[in-house]
């Protein structure tokens, strides 16, 4: 009991020291923002925040002129309000010659948008939507190169999904909100990129005599919480990240030379449409393709139960196609998707061997009955994957968060990412080492490896024995009452 | 949470089955007993909620970073899963113990 209080004690000092020191280090980076734009040659410099009132409204619309004209832009009344408002319209927009630029950023029925409508003669044009999250930071940047002229810039950070619609869209248009608007649920139905920075070319203006000029906007949208979430931290909408439920397919082969293919759980819910079971039939180890033994499709009531014949043994590869209702972030709309499972297997002419698999494959990633377990496969993996899905909050997030802490952290050890150091300098990347130091030297590496694998691992049944050993212990209290 | 348990009951593995039910019951527990509280904090010290929250966002972004550090010593995942899995569970199952204690206690000082 004792302990433990004190564990906890320990935990919120620790927390409540590192709070403190974050709060220090981001007040630094916004110190060194505030330096940057001292820099700028223009002075015009608007920067939309208010720390005093939670939420704030900016419902306003500036146009760029083609060449000038950028400081009547700034001049427009910015309104603040806390409490209820109805949405976020910031917009730009700009018509130079034929080419239509038309950057929008509003939030509607509790969804973040920043629409971006690109126009140019050669490419026509072209719709991009930003799904944002959290704090998203848009900064428009206007600057000139000697002999290039004034170009307009648009820098978007922060957690987004891009999503792009190619066009020919609306050429006639400058872009009016409700006709953008109306292009924004097309868009859902693919991404193809994502990421925490993109800068967008908006207008290259006339030259300007050289000069060299910036010109800032800085907007600090606030995320409103969709009902049923406030307060949740809304999940990484980052496609790696994002949970999903991997299809599980179960096969066997029987007597009379049959594979046994049948469908498990996880592909919720089936839409409208259809599925299909493809089995090649390929060379030795699954080298290439030799023929096409099995190609069906099947409706969604039959599921997928079925007993395929197969001509004689080999390697196979199997392929599944599904649709599946993907919804991440919780308020986007779903939308279908169509995924594929790709599965090697080896048959007998009897049976899968090995016989009796039991395959969780993981879309898009060719998965084989005979190889080594996969990390998704592993079991630990497996529980670690499912705590990370857990959602709490608030104050169970925080009593929580060592034991989070913990059962992440092999995850992400395993799915190393490059961090960055954002207080000293946003550009330098530094790259996860470890697949280096094997392509380097893969054999002290695994001697290295072997090593510390078994140094922990008898650390860790030392401790075990420990605590086995201190349970069968009597205590010394209880010796002393027993002496009484 | 409780389905993935019971599938791994079907899968027959009761080791992990056991591990998953007590973190499954400590979050459960926790949250059980925090409700109310979440509850007021939630609506009436938001600015504290919020607190709270970056403080947790703030293990992640050090998850982040840690696990980064652990990469560059290329201590292997295997390596580290153990160290996590020992710590995870003498500290989840004492959390657990002392929280349902806790709950016998509260229930003791209420109906007394």
């Amino acid at each position: 009991m004792k302990g433990i209080v004190w564990k906890l004690s320990l935990f919120l000092t620790l927390s409540l020291a590192l709070s403190l020191a974050f709060s220090f280090l981001l007040s630094g980076k916004v110190n060194a923002a505030s330096d940057f734009d001292n820099a700028i040659e223009t002075t015009t410099t608007l920067r939309v925040s208010n720390p005093g009132v939670e939420n704030f409204v900016i419902n306003n619309e500036w146009r760029l002129p083609a060449s000038s004209g950028y400081q009547k832009m700034i001049d427009n009344e910015i309104n603040y309000a806390s409490g209820d408002y109805t949405g976020i319209n910031l917009s730009w927009s700009q018509q130079v010659s034929e080419n239509r630029n038309v950057v929008k950023a509003f939030y509607e029925n509790n969804k973040q948008y920043i629409v971006l409508q690109q126009c140019d003669d050669v490419n026509g044009c072209s719709i991009q939507v930003l799904f944002g999250d959290d704090f998203t930071t848009f900064t428009m940047e206007r600057y000139s190169s000697p002999g290039l002229g004034m170009s307009t810039f648009l820098r978007v950070t922060g957690n987004y999904l891009y999503y792009t619609c190619a066009g020919p869209i609306n050429r006639g248009s400058s872009g009016s909100p409700d006709a953008t608007k109306s292009y924004i649920s097309n868009c859902f139905s693919n991404y193809n990129s994502f990421g925490s920075s993109f800068d967008l070319f908006l207008a290259q203006d006339v030259p300007d005599s050289g000069r060299n000029a910036k010109v800032y906007e800085t907007f600090n949208l606030n995320i409103i919480y969709p009902p049923g979430y406030e307060g949740k931290e809304i999940g990484n909408i980052n496609p790696n990240d994002v949970q999903r439920l991997k299809p599980e397919f179960q096969w066997s082969g029987t007597k009379e030379g049959l594979l046994n293919v049948q469908y498990l759980k996880n592909i919720t819910p089936f839409l409208s449409g259809s599925f299909a079971v493809v089995i090649n039939k390929m060379s030795d180890n699954w080298d290439d393709l030799e023929e096409e033994v099995h190609n069906e499709w099947y409706s969604p009531a039959g599921w997928l139960n079925e007993n395929i014949q197969l001509p004689e043994a080999g390697y196979y590869m199997m392929r599944i196609d599904y649709n599946q209702s993907f919804q991440s972030p919780p308020w986007q709309e779903p939308y279908p998707i169509i995924e594929s499972v790709y599965i090697q297997f080896r048959w007998d002419g009897t049976n899968v061997i090995p016989h009796g698999t039991n395959v969780i494959c993981e879309a898009g990633v060719i998965c084989n009955t005979e190889k080594e377990e996969t990390k998704e496969e592993n079991k630990w993996w497996k529980l670690f994957n499912s705590l990370d899905a857990v959602n709490t909050y608030g104050l169970t997030a925080f009593l929580l968060a060592p034991i989070n802490f913990l059962a992440t952290l092999p995850a992400k050890v395993n799915n190393c990412q490059p961090v960055n150091l954002p207080l000293l300098n946003d550009n330098i990347s530094l790259e996860c080492l470890k697949q280096r130091y094997f392509n380097w030297s893969p054999f002290v590496m695994n001697i290295y490896t072997v090593m510390i694998n078994a140094l922990v691992a008898f650390g860790v049944a030392f401790l075990v024995f420990k605590q086995i050993k201190d349970i069968n212990t009597p205590q010394k209290d209880s010796i002393e009452v027993v002496k009484l | 949470m409780w389905g993935n348990i019971w599938d791994t009951v079907l899968e027959g593995d009761f080791l992990l089955a056991f591990f998953q039910l007590v973190m499954a019951l400590l979050i459960t527990i926790v949250n059980l007993l925090l409700f109310p509280f979440s509850l007021l904090v939630q609506q009436f010290l938001p600015d504290l909620n919020e607190g709270l929250i970056q403080l947790t966002e703030w293990f992640d972004i050090a998850g982040t970073y840690m696990a980064w550090v652990i990469d560059a010593f290329a201590i292997p995942g295997l390596a580290v899963g153990m160290i996590a899995a020992y710590y995870l569970f003498t500290f989840s199952v004492s959390f657990t113990a002392w929280t349902v204690k806790l709950i016998i206690k509260w229930k003791q000082a209420l109906w007394a």
